[in-house]
């Protein structure tokens, strides 16, 4: 009777045990399931309630509490991926398009001799602001690409230290020259806005694409002192300038008018109208010297011979003389 | 010719006056002087500690020390 007892006991004392060893086996985990940290708020779930993560500084410096937000993904995919091949279509298709189109078509050349009469087409204020809004104009597009292209070309090329030193005084002459620009563009819109508007020579010289295709160069439709090839540039440097100048303020003045979130945008319409307004700049640039006979002195001296100007410009010509005034004559050029 | 090098002469000097400008109304202190505050660094009190004579340049904890609790 006591071995029986006995053993019971030591059986007891066995399951006693195992409940024993098997709870402090389980202890861990049931700690682990209420571990506050796991079963916290994860940051993907924060980031799908709020649109951004935001959390509490004490430095200065405000938009750092912005610690997470999708917009700057976009953005850096834009800025790193999206913008150097929007960059490099446009301009690099633009020099393609022009090497392509001078191969094919050659020289715009003006039928006829020289009529040895020089009449004066643009004046001294006139280049004066052309070639103010030009010059500003290249080293914008220079600097400007230099922040589009310059770590992935010019950096394996001179070295991390040259690279740096040269873009910060890109940077400098980008912010600066940027003035020069804009006084240009704003004297070029109050001297040449009445003349760059729609007129009736326009739907003709659009059909017979400007003459540009005509390898007889026959073709010159009427156009009055800008053809329509030239008011669309002329509006899209306008235009164009404009949105670079407005955005641009934007950027030289960080976070002045907007938040992260404008700061993007603007950089982004800054970048993608730039780009777009250098591939047009290279167009104009070609026509008006390589690829028009005579086009460039219109703008290096001032006169144009009577011929060119009867044959590119006839109602220009024809508006002169209606007028009273034949088109003054240069016996010399203006400079 | 004339109008050409005036143009770009007219430019450079619009890009320098704009310079002169600009950067009177610009902060062009670097980020570290910008985005600072008085503090201290705590990790061997009584040596290393900063203030505002800081210059984050040099030895912190040397000449620059300056009272920093």
């Amino acid at each position: 009777m006591q071995v029986l007892k006995l053993g019971r006991t030591m059986v007891l004392s066995a399951v006693a045990m195992m409940i024993l060893v098997i709870g402090l086996l389980a202890a861990p985990a049931t700690a682990q399931e209420i571990n506050p940290t796991r079963e916290g708020v994860t940051e993907g779930q924060l980031f799908e309630e709020l649109d951004k993560i935001q959390g509490r500084i004490t430095i200065p410096n405000r938009q750092a509490a912005t610690l997470e937000q999708p917009q700057g993904r976009d953005f850096q995919y834009f800025h790193e991926g999206t913008l150097p091949w929007i960059a490099g279509i446009v301009i690099l298709g633009m020099l393609a398009l022009l090497i392509v189109f001078f191969l094919v078509r050659g020289r715009i050349r003006t039928p006829g001799p020289k009529a040895n009469v020089r009449i004066v087409r643009f004046n001294a204020i006139e280049r004066f602001a052309h070639w103010l809004t030009a010059t500003a104009f290249i080293v914008l597009a220079i600097t400007g690409l230099n922040f589009i292209f310059g770590k992935r070309l010019l950096m394996p090329l001179i070295g991390a230290d040259a690279f740096a030193s040269w873009s910060h005084w890109a940077m400098y002459a980008h912010d600066f020259f940027s003035w020069a620009f804009i006084l240009g563009a704003l004297m070029m819109l109050v001297m040449w806005a009445w003349d760059n508007l729609p007129d009736r020579y326009d739907a003709n010289w659009l059909k017979q694409g400007g003459g540009l295709l005509d390898k007889s160069n026959q073709s010159h439709p009427p156009a009055g002192r800008f053809n329509t090839g030239q008011k669309l540039i002329f509006w899209s440097v306008v235009l164009g300038g404009a949105a670079l100048a407005a955005s641009g303020i934007f950027l030289l003045m960080p976070f002045a008018f907007t938040d992260v979130n404008g700061m993007q945008t603007a950089q982004m319409i800054h970048a993608i109208v730039g780009s777009l307004l250098i591939a047009v700049m290279i167009a104009h640039i070609y026509i008006g010297t390589l690829g028009m006979e005579g086009a460039y002195d219109a703008m290096g001296s001032g006169t144009v011979d009577l011929n060119w100007a009867r044959q590119h410009h006839s109602a220009w010509v024809e508006k002169k003389g209606d007028a009273g005034a034949p088109p003054k004559r240069a016996t010399t050029p203006a400079e | 010719m004339g109008m050409i090098v005036t143009g770009v002469v007219t430019a450079f000097v619009i890009a320098i006056g704009a310079s002169y400008v600009v950067g009177a109304q610009r902060d062009d202190r670097p980020v570290w002087q910008v985005y600072s505050t008085s503090s201290s660094r705590v990790g061997d009190p009584g040596e290393n500690l900063v203030g505002p004579g800081w210059t984050g340049e040099g030895e912190v904890g040397a000449a620059n020390t300056v009272n920093g609790g």
